[in-house]
């Protein structure tokens, strides 16, 4: 490299100060215009951040987002030379580091994994599918699902509920998370278990519902089969009513 | 050839207002790279639309560290994709210590850096197979500086053997910042290796400083600077760089034609029979 130490350093201390916000003063600078690298290098995380983040910056407290911000960005070193994937790196960082805790925000990390895969959902990169048709018989043909999908598990309900009013309905919560092909948007599904072993078996490969009653029958304990058909056919109809079933193979 | 800045908040306005037609738009490839849906969607539209180009934000060319190599075989595809012709970068460093600061600081006017950046400025030509061009970013601190800027950026340029964006508002930005006369600095510069010119608005924060916004309206000084910049350059496309303030569009669209209007002036005349 020919860059020689004095001017690394330089470079380092300038980033340094811009990252934490801790000036020391470095060689050829006035201190009252650096601050402006200060006010420019946070203020682009802090609105991307709060643009990712909208419902957790509304639940928190101004201090206890400013913590948040301005820790992340100080202790931790961002990856991505893509800003719109900083907030992916900064919902990883509040867990790792048990914010959650510190504040006593109990759904903090669920609040903040749910707002991070409405973007995921919505940006991540487009799937094909195998050759379908929008009709068919549910239970007999091979299903085709939205292929831009993420299944959740969550704590708290704070896909529903306000996060201070989640932490009281703590337990399970089963998320399908899918972007709906025609309108590019993304939608929440509350599903239980047995819902996400379905979805799991048919986004493994197009398969019916016929072909996976036998395993659920027997995972679930579910004797009564007639019961089950009926009940999946009634979920993979509101699939396809919310635009998660794309159609059936051909 | 004039073109806009291709931004999500005016996507519409260039997929559907007909009174709004820029020759060319340009983005910044790490806000659309590795995106499907409803942006992939409005971006394809728009390139089937208009010719591209790209302006990096995180090539950090002048940083410490090693290039970002996977994000250059990231680039070179979009490029190919997208049939991206003009990449530019920025002549500052964005990363420092693996970590990324998503804004453009800047680097030491030193010879040691001058060595440094070539050096990379060679390696990325050589990895993305094309020519670059950097531009000479505005700045509000000259730390460690052992010359002056313009011996800086045309040293780069001539030894590199880019190409220059040649930012006109940044010119002037530096020249009020740092006490020194824009035109001059514009006469210094190897004006054979512009390729390019970017054109913006700034806000002038206190009565020695101006911040380089791109989110106000081109001011005269700025125009006159263009004309004189254009008076000197063969034809070159043309950016109008608007980050954000969008409501008032058609003050936008009126910025684009008196940019039209200045290059029609000064290079038709000239370069057209």
């Amino acid at each position: 490299m020919y860059l020689n130490k004095e001017t690394v350093d330089i470079q380092t201390e300038l980033a340094s100060y811009c990252k934490t916000g801790i000036y020391k003063p470095i060689e050829g600078i006035q201190e009252s215009r650096v601050n402006h690298y200060r006010r420019l290098v946070i203020g682009n995380v802090k609105s991307t951040l709060e643009r990712a983040y909208p419902i957790t910056l509304e639940w928190l407290l101004d201090e206890e987002w400013l913590l948040l911000v301005n820790d992340f960005f100080e202790y931790h070193d961002a990856q991505s030379p893509k800003i719109w994937e900083l907030p992916k790196e900064f919902m990883e960082f509040v867990k790792e580091n048990d914010y959650a805790t510190k504040l006593k925000k109990n759904a903090l990390d669920d609040l903040l994994l749910i707002e991070w895969v409405e973007i995921e959902v919505h940006t991540m990169t487009d799937e094909s599918v195998g050759k379908y048709v929008k009709e068919g018989n549910l239970i007999e043909d091979k299903l085709v699902l939205a292929p831009e999908y993420r299944l959740l598990r969550l704590d708290y309900p704070v896909h529903a509920l306000n996060g201070d009013e989640a932490v009281e309905k703590k337990g399970d919560w089963f998320i399908y998370v899918f972007r709906n092909r025609e309108t590019d948007g993304v939608q929440f599904l509350n599903i239980s278990s047995l819902h996400v072993f379905v979805l799991e078996k048919l986004y493994e490969k197009a398969q019916s519902i016929t072909s996976i009653l036998p395993v659920i029958s027997s995972i679930f304990g579910l004797n009564d089969v007639q019961q089950l058909k009926t009940h999946l056919q009634s979920f993979v109809s509101d699939l396809k009513k919310q635009g998660a079933l794309l159609g059936v193979s051909v | 050839m004039v073109g806009v800045g291709f931004r999500r908040d005016i996507a519409d306005e260039f997929l559907s207002n007909k009174s709004f037609n820029p020759d060319f738009i340009e983005f910044a490839p790490e806000n659309w790279m590795g995106m499907g849906g409803y942006w992939k969607k409005k971006l394809d539209k728009a390139a089937e639309k208009y010719p591209i180009t790209c302006h990096g934000l995180s090539l950090s060319i002048g940083s410490p560290e090693a290039l970002d190599y996977d994000f250059l075989k990231q680039l070179k595809q979009f490029f190919k994709d997208y049939n991206v012709d003009v990449y530019s970068e920025h002549l500052s460093y964005t990363k420092s210590k693996n970590a990324h600061l998503y804004d453009l600081l800047p680097i030491p006017f030193r010879e040691d850096a001058i060595k440094h950046i070539v050096q990379r400025i060679n390696e990325v030509q050589d990895i993305l197979e094309r020519k670059i061009a950097i531009e000479n970013v505005s700045y509000y601190v000259a730390p460690g500086a052992q010359m002056d800027e313009a011996t800086f950026v045309r040293s780069i340029v001539e030894e590199a053997d880019c190409d220059l964006l040649l930012d006109v508002n940044n010119v002037y930005v530096n020249g009020f910042n740092h006490n020194y006369d824009a035109k001059s600095y514009i006469d210094q510069m190897p004006l054979d290796k512009v390729s390019y010119i970017h054109m913006a608005g700034h806000e002038k924060v206190s009565d020695d400083l101006i911040i380089d916004t791109h989110g106000q309206p081109i001011i005269d000084s700025v125009y006159d600077l263009f004309e004189y910049t254009v008076n000197k350059i063969k034809p070159v496309p043309v950016l109008l760089e608007r980050d954000f303030n969008f409501d008032d569009f058609d003050s936008i669209v009126g910025e684009f034609n008196q940019l039209k209007s200045i290059t029609r002036k000064s290079w038709e005349a000239k370069y057209v029979s």
